[in-house]
């Protein structure tokens, strides 16, 4: 006699249950071996108390700030070559191997400052440690410091860095709380690996974390366990009831991959949170003085409007970089429709054939300017190119190509 | 640069190519019965787009400058024409094959599926708005050409740095040397819509890059329904598909070629698998056009066409298994024998082919030397850790379990995989075996390629999800094909 077949309400109960119970095991797992197995191995060492340091009871060393509800509110910054820079520290040593998990709390807006955490060890006193911190919300986050190289030995002072573009962002410092090794804290690390903001990096386009950290637990990896141990469940079920549960197990496959789904939307909604902080109600113009090559657009977009002529000029640019180099390329694309030679560090060749303009970006230590020869020399002043300096700045000069010169520059 | 923007014009631009691309394969595939609304609109985006660069090529080639509106007026043309074919010599009445009633929770969670799509990609268009062009190559290899081109009105020539050096005022050269060389598709989509908005700095010209995956997310449904895959594993099929963080970074972080690559790849597998099927030539003329776009798009894009190509070859000759077998045995043979003492041949079209000493030379692409390298970690990590592909890999170590097993013991080779397996094992010959292992292996450009074959993939496993009558009419038809 043919068994009634599942419906779908019961598969998807099915699926949930087993993925409930899976997700069960292995936290239990997690939190077993935490306790039993790695406190095994830490058994006999002094067991501490968590040092918790609200906001308000931290030093502001660079910065002004104002206790509000026992968090620290950073109201002013101090200028530096960083950007706009406070500094919040707590002094007293204690010793890392006592504290390997960090929680702590900070509310900023969407592409508000950055917050690193900041530490000093006796062993280096003159270097301060850092690591990025993210937004929480308000609520807290674990991180799992004993993963950081640089958290080792005696620690003399601990606290937060704060940068920021604009000394009108607002940052809330809650709290720092330094607690020992527990399955939860490990736990809550993962969690804050998986759901912090990571952001857009140039590296992107190429390759996904989907942690803060390269050497995290990666979610890819925990979905699939969970998953897979969910359809290991469903089959012993099936098994032992003697009904097939097919549809069970792809509901599990499924919500398992709309989970991992929803995190990376959690992460792309951080980031247009963040881009929209950063460009929204702007103009194209204003969004490009906005991004991070701010700098090289307001420097290029000057020597367009202020420098070069209105119709293409042929321009060789200049730059102190081997290979693809961010700076050297994103001028060549803002100074489209200009027609740019881009390669090496010195001009190339003894001739420059229909060359409007040299343009050296930075300091190139291989080419010099000798303004009484009115030329740009290099290789040790034995080549040469006459030209009359246009336009000097901070971001590079920009030199027209005597005609003379082009026609018949070569060895001094 | 500042120009004010023209929103009718970003419309047209938008619109346009993919009407004029509907209503030529609407009127390529309704004589054949075999088709749905979703498949033309999928293939349509994808054809309109081809059919508007060639068209922006033609144009300068006769010499008049690049204006959006005669260019649009030529587009139109060409739509007017494929709808006056379609009055004057209407097709057959289209045969559907009667539907099973679709379950009330099927809708329901396809409807759930629908919503996720359509989360994604709302945050997905956002984001694209607000930001100005930000990927790498984007800026550096794509986007150039097509400002320069925007600039002067028409498609002035890019050269090597060297031919910079000692050529004319007109030409161009890249940040990138090797860029000038890159095939002009992607470019002439981003001049488009730079000549349609009215200003090469607007993100409205990158909107294509979110639309693209969304026109192929069509295909692939339609093109799994036509096939007998009931509503909802087809919609799961997508979902999977526009859900990977890969492609959705792809499409956001606009400008580049590989998403147009992937989309192209797949959506000449899915009409050779529909001319596999039925052997309707109108279907025959789609893939070879999504080959051909394939090939415009980028260098490697060239070698996935010649994969099409081979497959629909092989199709078309059908040769008795016996004989093929010995085809193949042959080629290996001279395969072998070519590669021990080498050989040296020139090609039309794609120029010297050589083989000496471990190193392999393909006209315009250069030279490859042929070593072993271990990039197995970055494959495994690219799959297995990274959050790229979802669980995507980790599924289809099942499938290919299943796939063997559906092969060998219930005897049904799913030879729509076969491109798919090639393309796979381009992508593994490419990273193992050259220089590429670097880029394999500091991860620049495996998930790039590996995102070709991806969405094809997708669609040969939902194949498997057919409806048992589906298939066994499939079967029907495939025999009756063969012994035509």
């Amino acid at each position: 006699m043919d068994r009634p077949k599942h419906s779908p309400l019961s598969l998807l109960a099915q699926a949930i249950v087993a993925l409930a119970v899976s997700a069960l095991i292995l936290v239990l797992a997690l939190l077993g071996y935490v306790q039993y197995v790695e406190g095994a191995r830490a058994a006999g060492a002094t067991r501490v108390e968590p040092l918790d340091i609200p906001g308000e009871s931290l030093q502001l060393v660079y910065g002004t700030g104002r206790a509000v509800n026992g968090a620290l509110e950073i109201t002013g910054y101090q200028a530096s070559d960083e950007g706009q820079i406070a500094i919040a520290v707590r002094r007293g040593a204690f010793s890392a191997e006592d504290f390997p998990l960090l929680r702590f709390g900070l509310d900023t807006d969407p592409g508000g400052p950055q917050v690193d955490l900041l530490w000093r060890l006796a062993s280096e006193p003159g270097m301060v440690k850092s690591m990025p911190l993210s937004d929480t919300d308000a609520g807290s986050a674990w991180v799992d410091l004993a993963r950081n190289p640089d958290w080792h030995g005696r620690v003399l002072e601990i606290g937060f860095y704060v940068t920021a573009d604009d000394a009108g962002e607002s940052v809330s410092l809650a709290h720092l709380t330094l607690e020992p090794r527990s399955g939860w804290g490990v736990l809550g690390s993962h969690w804050h690996d998986w759901t912090a903001y990571r952001g857009w990096s140039v590296r992107s386009i190429n390759f996904l974390y989907g942690a803060v950290n390269a050497d995290s637990l990666s979610p890819v990896v925990a979905a699939a366990a969970w998953s897979a141990l969910a359809v290991v469940l469903l089959g012993v079920a099936a098994l032992r009831s003697g009904r097939a549960n097919g549809g069970a197990v792809l509901a599990v496959l499924l919500l398992a991959w709309i989970a991992l789904d929803m995190l990376w939307q959690h992460e792309l909604g951080a980031q247009l949170a963040s881009t929209r902080q950063q460009f929204a109600g702007k103009t194209q113009e204003e969004k490009h003085l906005a991004d991070i090559d701010s700098a090289m657009y307001r420097y290029i977009q000057h020597l367009k409007r202020e420098v070069l002529p209105a119709q293409v000029s042929r321009i060789v640019i200049l730059h102190n970089s081997k290979g693809h180099n961010f700076d050297r390329l994103k001028a060549q694309y803002y100074l489209l429709p200009n027609n740019s030679f881009n390669f090496g560090r010195v001009p190339p060749g003894e001739r420059l054939h229909d060359v409007d303009y040299v343009l050296v970006l930075g300091d190139v230590p291989e080419v010099e300017f000798k303004p009484d020869a009115g030329s740009l020399q290099w290789k040790h002043g034995r080549r040469s190119l006459s030209v009359q300096r246009v336009d000097s700045a901070p971001m590079g000069s920009l030199y027209r190509v005597l005609p003379v010169a082009a026609e018949a520059s070569g060895k001094t | 640069m500042m120009a004010s923007l023209s929103i009718p014009g970003l419309l047209v631009a938008l619109t346009l190519p993919w009407c004029l691309g509907c209503i030529w394969v609407y009127w390529l595939l309704r004589r054949t019965g075999q088709y749905n609304a979703f498949v033309v609109l999928g293939q349509g985006y994808f054809l309109g787009v081809f059919c508007t660069t060639l068209v922006i090529r033609v144009w300068d080639l006769l010499g008049f400058a690049l204006n959006f509106w005669q260019l649009a007026l030529v587009l139109l043309v060409i739509s007017g024409c494929g709808l006056a074919l379609q009055r004057w010599r209407p097709g057959p009445i289209l045969r559907r094959r009667p539907e099973q009633p679709t379950p009330s929770w099927h809708l329901l969670v396809g409807t759930l599926l629908l919503a996720l799509i359509a989360w994604r990609h709302i945050t997905l268009v956002q984001e694209l708005l607000l930001r100005p062009l930000y990927a790498w190559d984007a800026w550096m290899n794509w986007a150039p050409k097509a400002i320069v081109w925007f600039y002067h009105g028409s498609l002035v020539d890019f050269v090597n740095p060297e031919a910079w050096l000692s050529g004319s005022e007109d030409t161009y050269t890249l940040g990138n040397s090797q860029a000038s060389r890159y095939p002009i598709t992607v470019p002439l989509i981003q001049l488009w819509g730079m000549l349609g908005v009215g200003s090469w700095d607007h993100s409205g010209v990158y909107l294509p890059w979110v639309i693209a995956p969304l026109a192929l997310g069509l295909g692939l449904y339609g093109h799994l329904r036509l096939a007998g895959v009931a509503l909802l594993p087809a919609l799961v099929a997508c979902y999977l598909l526009l859900s990977l963080p890969y492609l959705n970074v792809h499409a956001v972080l606009a400008g580049y070629a590989d998403i147009w690559v992937a989309a192209a790849f797949c959506l000449a597998v899915c009409a050779l698998y529909q001319w596999q099927i039925a052997r309707d030539w109108g279907y025959a003329v789609l893939w070879c056009l999504m080959a051909a776009l394939c090939s415009q798009l980028k260098n490697p894009g060239v070698v996935l066409a010649l994969i099409v190509l081979f497959f629909g070859l092989r199709l078309w000759v059908n040769l008795k298994p016996v004989l093929e077998i010995a085809l193949w045995v042959v080629v290996a043979a001279l395969a072998m024998w070519a590669l021990v003492s080498g050989f040296d041949l020139q090609i039309p079209l794609l120029g010297h082919l050589a083989f000496d000493n471990g190193i392999f030379e393909i006209g315009r692409f250069g030279k490859f030397e042929l070593a072993y390298h271990a990039v197995g970690a970055a494959f495994v990590e690219t799959f297995f850790v990274m959050i790229n592909w979802h669980l995507l890999w980790y599924l289809l170590l099942p499938c290919a379990c299943f796939g063997v097993y559906r092969c060998v013991v219930q005897r049904k080779p799913a030879t729509e995989l076969l491109p798919v397996m090639a393309a796979m094992a381009f992508v593994v010959v490419v990273f193992v075996f050259t220089g590429y292992h670097i880029a394999a292996s500091n991860f620049v450009t495996l998930n790039r390629v590996l995102l070709y074959p991806v969405p094809a993939l997708i669609f040969c496993i939902g194949l498997w999800f057919r409806r048992r009558e589906a298939a066994a009419a499939e079967l029907q038809l495939s025999f009756a094909g063969s012994s035509l």
